[in-house]
């Protein structure tokens, strides 16, 4: 394949639908341009819906690839994920996702497994903080001591008792943590805009994949 | 060794078990007798609160749900919320940008019955379940510039023609408010899409992480007000009268979270005592 078509071309889109959107959401632009700017959203959202079928396919191709080969420690679970995975897309797809099968297997399994995985974090932020939320140094008594009062704001019984520890702890969250993120935001932003930047300029060629002829 | 250092040090290096079956006995205790502990209501969530409470009879209200996995912190506002834009005779149009939306919203639904049943609101009239919207961010620029165009039909199938609850929705512009239920930062996707070029009215309804990312956005006005966590929900049914799950659990947030400070200070202390025991500086 000539570089034309397998580099410029590709940039050359890209750079036309981006100009595109920023000229869509920072100008006053004609109908047309506004109607063929929401066509691409669009796209972007039957694009998004199409990669949830690449993860399906990739899913499966994972787990029978660790299957057939009887991968150690791992096939039984690919096994049971393909199981599971069947079942539920079969009675999905017969029944629709609203039959009471597929809204049982979602609500009592699913569910259930989600909310107890996140739960389980809450164990091991107590169980680390034990060992590691400690006034070692002046600069981690400097975070230990705000931290406390976040929790503290967070703890209605606390609050109650001594309702500043709300003030201190909303202060610290809107001036210091608040600061802090703006701070990451503005320079993501930054970072966002240089990369967009260098992409519509062609510098920026990652997304086209590996360009050297074999 | 001498053994009030041998006991520091078994103190220090306490099984993670122990402190795993202590925090599960604190959070068990008020599930088993309710404790009744005070509650305080956050201003954010006042002011949230209020915002809904002064929306107008027939407003619509885009509701984007959040995902399951959090429906323990969560789950309760969400429920409350809706009740109380029932209440206010507003429209909801529930949808999300996550793959278990629809799910989600079903479950708002189901545990809301009672209430929808009293009010007499009516599916597809009142509320309704639009489902999943697949592609983030691109999804919430979609739904801002052709609502129609990108909500097809309800999750059920029925084309948005036959819903009364979509007529007149041409754009984000025709929300009233926009009440993002966030695990993460979905709220700057509508910053960016509906706020900035809209001007619709923005609260956010967070997990407790979620907080530090929503106070830049809070500051610069792009959210109006927010409420996170339990402590939001339980504030929320408190002011709605509407006690629910929220209330119930917050006694279990407390003791919970005095545990944890518990376990903090006491690991300081145990490491000042052993510092001191050595001679050294903190």
């Amino acid at each position: 394949m000539s570089s034309l078509l397998r580099r410029e071309v590709p940039i050359a889109i890209c750079a036309i639908v981006a100009l595109l959107m920023i000229f869509d959401n920072f100008f006053m632009v004609p109908a047309s341009i506004h109607a063929l700017s929401t066509e691409f959203k669009y796209w972007g959202t039957i694009l998004a819906a199409f990669t949830l079928l690449l993860g399906i396919i990739t899913v499966v191709r994972v787990n029978i690839y660790h299957i057939s080969r009887k991968t150690d420690d791992r096939w039984v679970f690919a096994l049971w994920s393909m199981i599971v995975f069947s079942i539920s897309s079969i009675i999905g797809l017969l029944w629709t996702p609203d039959h009471p099968a597929y809204l049982w297997l979602y609500d009592n399994i699913l569910m259930a497994l989600w909310i107890a995985m996140l739960a389980t974090t809450g164990f091991f932020i107590t169980s680390a903080a034990y060992r590691a939320f400690r006034a070692h140094t002046k600069e981690a008594a400097l975070l230990l001591i705000p931290g406390l009062f976040v929790v503290a704001k967070n703890t209605p019984a606390l609050v109650a008792i001594w309702p500043p520890f709300l003030t201190i702890g909303d202060w610290i969250m809107a001036v210091g943590v608040g600061g802090g993120t703006r701070g990451l935001v503005i320079g993501a932003a930054i970072g966002t805009i240089a990369t967009g930047l260098r992409t519509i300029l062609g510098y920026e060629t990652g997304y086209l994949g590996k360009l050297k002829e074999k | 060794m001498s053994e009030s250092t041998s006991l520091i040090e078994k103190l220090e290096n306490i099984d993670k078990r122990v402190i795993y079956w202590l925090l599960i006995t604190f959070m068990a205790i008020p599930f088993i007798s309710p404790i009744g502990l005070p509650v305080t209501i956050a201003t954010t969530t006042r002011e949230s609160f209020n915002i809904v409470d002064n929306l107008n009879e027939g407003d619509v209200v885009a509701f984007n749900v959040v995902s399951t996995a959090v429906w323990g912190e969560l789950g309760p506002s969400q429920v409350v919320i809706f009740k109380h834009l029932l209440q206010k005779k507003c429209k909801v149009v529930m949808y999300g940008i996550v793959m278990d939306a629809p799910m989600g919203i079903k479950l708002i639904i189901e545990n809301s019955k009672s209430f929808i049943d009293e009010v007499g609101a009516e599916y597809g009239v009142d509320y309704v379940n639009m489902g999943y919207f697949a592609g983030m961010e691109t999804a919430i620029a979609s739904l801002a510039v052709d609502t129609p165009g990108t909500m097809k039909a309800s999750f059920e199938g029925t084309p948005i023609s036959q819903l009364p609850i979509m007529e007149g929705i041409e754009n984000a512009g025709d929300f009233a408010l926009v009440i993002d239920f966030d695990s993460e930062d979905q709220f700057v996707f509508y910053a960016r899409h509906w706020i900035s070029n809209y001007d619709v009215e923005q609260i956010v309804i967070g997990t407790g992480w979620a907080e530090p990312a929503i106070i830049p956005y809070w500051n610069a006005g792009m959210v109006k007000s927010f409420a996170t966590g339990l402590n939001g929900g339980a504030g929320w049914e408190i002011l709605a009268k509407m006690k629910g799950e929220a209330v119930i659990g917050l006694d279990a947030i407390s003791t919970s979270h005095l545990f944890f400070l518990f376990v903090v200070l006491f690991g300081n202390l145990i490491h000042f005592i052993k510092r001191s025991k050595k001679g050294g500086s903190v």
